[in-house]
């Protein structure tokens, strides 16, 4: 015999078939390995040799030799038997199981979307050509007290200075980030991620246009898709203006494909041409200033470690031109592109990047409810010891190591945590489909990854919930389980099961109360008309002066009350104007409105002294103003009655005087302190008219007649209208993000109620005899009912009373982050506190209704 | 467990066995079939069945003597129990008898 078959087959053939028939099935196969390589050839011979071994191999199959069988933990049989034992369990007790299962899967998909979270973290900014060779330069500044603070941003100068300066640097961009701009296409204002950077951006980081050119001269600037839409819609922007109130015009030249913001850390609405912004803010000490991002390509070949080292030479160059009065040290270093998402330590100024630390307290977040969950679990299965206590017996008279009775516990435990990772994973996909969670991408490269983490994770899950009940049932004494001497097994007794039921009643009540609080306040935000009238609103965004003709036919209209102008409004970022009352004092910054007498009406201020701004249609400005409170307490001109008729200096130039104060109100910003606001009749300023309307039922048909009175006036340009409360509630609604948080809040309840009746119900079967017995004795359905419901209703009475003050005092936290807000809603909580106990209550009252409705001849015959 | 039901893989597989008589062992069952029949045949199966047979007793099997060949290896030769023959024949009857209701004309038309 020359050829020999794939050994490999044959040591399988040895190890896994059936050890009885191996001997002639060896034989057997050889004999037709010979005779196929005659007939058929030696590749087809191998083929089919080792397809029939790999028939023949019979993993699972029963060793049939004589001899004592072997008690390794991991023999098949074993392997075999622990999983039929604990699909059986699974399927004699449904109700446990189906508790265990629907609480582990109802909060599975929130911690299995923090770990794609964690997954997409270390996918940031993979999309880049060559992105190996890209690095980022990162600073230690080094003060004169010896303390060094690690910046991920560098000096603004630094990118040039190293590409003149040294070889195989092929390319270097700078970025300088502004978060908190604010851009106005006259009708549409939004807040707005600027970024200013040069071309070779765009050559190192992989961002295409859809239309248009990356921006070179200054105050040019390309949008991304979805800025582009929120400004323009469908019409081309291209060429179109937005502008900054302070930085002024800036020309769109391009619009940028979509990209996923959430897979990269240049998160931008609006990319700017750094050349003009080197004149506009040139700062002094340019070298100290650490507010660019610098990015370096390498070229081919150059190593990480000698571009260290020219770094620590310019270093120590840059530190020479600092000025010696900064006292402080610079030293720069290379960072990896790949390297820079999940920080490995928290830098400064690294924004949308996330350190490691952070990272997984987020995600122990995530994990509160699955804790719960699994606390069920533990809870369910101590509490049914008594029931398995006789098979743990059994097992060990029979021989059965404690390891082996371990092992049969936690194969249930990890059998349940993957039946519910199966429907967890639905859950994920029905959320997937109908819900778009903000904070999360569902673009993940890597899916290999995360499903092998899933897979892992759930096995920790499955492990860490089969543990304790494991050990606690595995070290059960044969002797006294089959006499009949042992109790049900817990930690600290009943009293760890009612702790149990009283933490997860808590916890669901105070995450209840949260969200309640979060609804309460959005609502206000969003419908809020108490700090100006935002209903029945429609603004028309002018395109030159205020046309009278068109504003006659306008107010002909039936549903048009009043006709009011400003420039700006309310609920978007005002302009800066200063103000000071004598002329030798500085100005004071405050929020400028053009505006006119009608406006101010429309918005409903309240005029805490003097008067509205006088009705007026003339062209020129009048010098009189209208200002807040606030305006008046820091001009310091007394109180709001002596304020009036004093005189204001704008910017200046203009003295104005005062003809009425009105009370301070929120114009934009919940979170923003009270500023001085202060408004003029300016009609060459005012872009906006401002129509208070009946209420309407239908604004479409209204918009429509307005649109035609606009076409006769305004033939080449289109009407751009908007009704101010539906602007505002779009802005301030999250319905996404409440719907999932609300989705959350439901998930916690039901893994609470399920807690309750894994324990109801397995106290309830503990008293059926008592039950029986007081019945026999004449006691009323009403009397046992309220025996067997007290016990419950006490444990969710102190839940109650550890939640409400902990859900107000979350409430107060989170309106200390407002300056308006709509107080902690006592209403609202009392409503939520009451549905959680009503529905926990029927519950109670349910099963022990049925409890005791059992015939006591029948709970009572086996005495 | 055991089923006295014979399957139409088994009761091929029982009828070679009784075909090729002393000389009945995995490979020589695996190559008539083959010939016979005219389809091909894994061995596993066919050894997966003979194993199934003898647990139902129509089979029972004896190691053959050692020889030099197949390395060393020795050959479980099969022989056809008593029951497996009563099986085979049972099978046989009803096999005829249904023929045997059918009716002449059907016959013809199926060209037999």
């Amino acid at each position: 015999m020359k050829q020999h078959p794939p050994r490999w087959a044959t040591i399988l053939l040895r190890w896994w078939a059936d050890p009885n028939t191996s001997e002639e099935v060896e034989g057997d196969l050889l004999e037709l390995y010979t005779y196929w390589v005659r007939t058929v050839g030696q590749r087809k011979a191998n083929w089919k040799y080792t397809l029939n071994t790999l028939k023949l191999l019979r993993p699972f199959a029963k060793d049939k030799r004589a001899h004592y069988p072997k008690t390794y933990l991991y023999s098949p049989t074993m392997l075999q038997n622990y999983f039929k034992v604990a699909f059986r369990n699974v399927l004699k007790y449904r109700l446990f199981s189906f508790i265990n299962i629907i609480g582990l899967s109802l909060a599975l998909p929130s911690a299995l979307m923090a770990l794609i979270q964690i997954v997409a973290y270390y996918e940031y900014d993979n999309f880049h050509r060559e992105s190996d060779q890209i690095t980022r330069i990162i600073t230690d500044e080094k003060q004169a007290d010896g303390e060094t603070t690690h910046w991920a941003s560098s000096p603004t100068l630094l990118g040039n200075y190293v590409k003149e300066k040294w070889t195989g640097v092929e390319r270097t961009t700078t970025l300088i980030r502004d978060s908190k701009w604010v851009l106005s296409s006259g009708i549409k204002t939004k807040n707005i991620r600027a970024a200013y950077t040069d071309v070779s951006f765009f050559q190192l980081f992989n961002f295409p246009l859809a239309k248009g050119s990356y921006p070179t001269e200054a105050n040019t600037m390309v949008l991304t898709h979805e800025t582009a839409e929120w400004f323009f819609k469908d019409t081309n922007p291209i060429g179109r203006i937005l502008e900054h109130p302070t930085y002024g015009n800036f020309k769109i030249v391009g619009v940028l494909q979509p990209y996923n913001q959430q897979k990269t850390q240049f998160r931008a609405d609006v990319l700017i041409s750094l050349a003009g912004r080197a004149n506009a803010l040139a700062k002094t000490n340019e070298w100290a200033n650490l507010e660019a991002h610098t990015f370096v390509k390498l070229s081919k070949g150059k190593t990480l470690a000698a571009f260290n080292r020219q770094l620590a030479t310019t270093s120590s160059e840059i530190n020479k031109l600092l000025d010696p009065t900064v006292g402080k040290q610079l030293s720069f270093k290379a960072q990896p592109l790949s390297e820079i998402s999940p920080a490995d330590e928290e830098l400064k100024n690294d924004p949308y990047v996330q350190d490691i630390r952070s990272i997984y307290i987020n995600f122990g977040f995530q994990l509160i409810i699955l804790v719960l969950a699994a606390l069920n679990y533990i809870n369910l299965t101590l509490a049914r010891s008594m029931n398995r206590s006789r098979e743990v017996g059994v097992r060990k008279v029979a021989g059965a190591t404690k390891s082996q009775i371990i092992f049969q516990f936690l194969t249930e435990s990890v059998v349940i945590s993957y039946v519910a990772l199966g429907i967890g994973l639905f859950l994920l996909w029905l959320i997937k489909q109908t819900i778009h969670v903000s904070w999360l991408t569902w673009e993940i490269d890597h899916w290999e990854y995360l499903i092998l983490l899933f897979v892992g994770f759930n096995f920790i899950l499955g492990i860490a919930a089969g543990i304790s009940p494991s050990l606690v049932l595995s070290s059960y004494q044969p002797v006294k389980v089959l006499k009949g001497a042992v109790s049900p097994a817990s930690f600290g007794k009943i009293g760890f099961r009612k702790s149990m039921i009283i933490t997860q009643f808590t916890i669901a009540l105070v995450y209840i109360f949260f969200i309640g609080h979060m609804y309460h306040q959005i609502e206000y935000m969003a419908n809020d008309n108490t700090n100006y009238q935002r209903e029945d609103i429609l603004s028309i965004h002018l395109t030159g002066n205020p046309n009278k003709r068109f504003a006659a036919e306008v107010g002909a209209i039936k549903e048009v009350q009043k006709i009011g102008y400003t420039s700006l409004n309310f609920g978007n970022t005002p302009p800066y104007i200063g103000i000071k009352s004598t002329k030798n004092e500085p100005s004071t910054p405050a929020f400028f409105y053009a505006a006119d007498h009608h406006f101010i009406e429309n918005m409903g201020l309240k005029m805490i002294a003097g008067k509205n701004l006088p009705e007026s249609q003339s062209e020129v400005a009048l010098p009189l103003l209208v200002v807040n409170q606030k305006a008046v307490e820091q001009l310091r001109l007394g109180t709001d009655q002596e304020a009036i008729g004093k005189l204001v200096v704008l910017n200046d130039t203009l003295s104005a005087t005062i003809v009425g104060v009105a009370a301070n109100f929120c114009h934009y910003d919940y979170e923003h302190k009270i500023e001085p606001l202060v408004f003029q009749y300016q009609p060459s300023s005012f872009k906006l008219m401002c129509l208070k309307t009946t209420p309407t039922g239908d604004r479409a048909a209204l918009e429509a007649t307005l649109a035609a009175l606009w076409k006769k006036h305004n033939p080449y340009v289109e009407m751009n209208a908007s009704w101010l409360d539906s602007d505002m509630y779009e802005r301030y609604y999250p319905y996404e993000d409440m719907q999932f948080a609300g989705m959350q809040s439901i998930v916690i309840f039901v893994v609470a109620i399920l807690g309750l009746i894994g324990i109801l119900t397995y106290s309830l079967e503990k008293r059926t005899k008592e039950i029986g017995i007081r019945k026999v004795l004449g006691a009323t359905t009403e009397e046992v009912l309220r025996v067997l419901i007290t016990d419950f209703i006490k444990l969710l009475t102190i839940a109650a009373v550890i939640a409400i003050p902990l859900g107000v005092a979350v409430g107060l936290y989170m309106n200390s982050y407002l300056v308006f807000h709509n107080g902690v809603s006592h209403l609202t909580m009392a409503f939520l506190l009451l549905f959680v106990l009503g529905i926990s209550l029927a519950i109670i009252g349910y099963f022990s209704w049925k409890a005791v409705q059992a015939n006591p001849a029948k709970t009572l015959k086996v005495e | 467990m055991k089923r006295t039901f014979l399957g139409e893989f088994e009761e091929i597989v029982l009828l070679t066995v009784a075909i090729l008589g002393e000389e009945a062992y995995g490979v020589s069952i695996t190559q008539e079939l083959e010939q016979k029949t005219g389809r091909s045949v894994g061995f596993s199966t066919v050894h997966t069945t003979l194993q199934r047979l003898e647990e139902k007793g129509f089979l029972t099997s004896q190691m053959g003597g050692a020889t030099a060949e197949r390395g060393g290896r020795r050959k479980r030769f099969f022989t056809v129990t008593a029951t497996g023959r009563k099986a085979l024949v049972e099978v046989k009857q009803v096999r005829e008898e249904l023929w045997g209701a059918l009716p002449p004309q059907t016959l013809q038309l199926m060209g037999g």
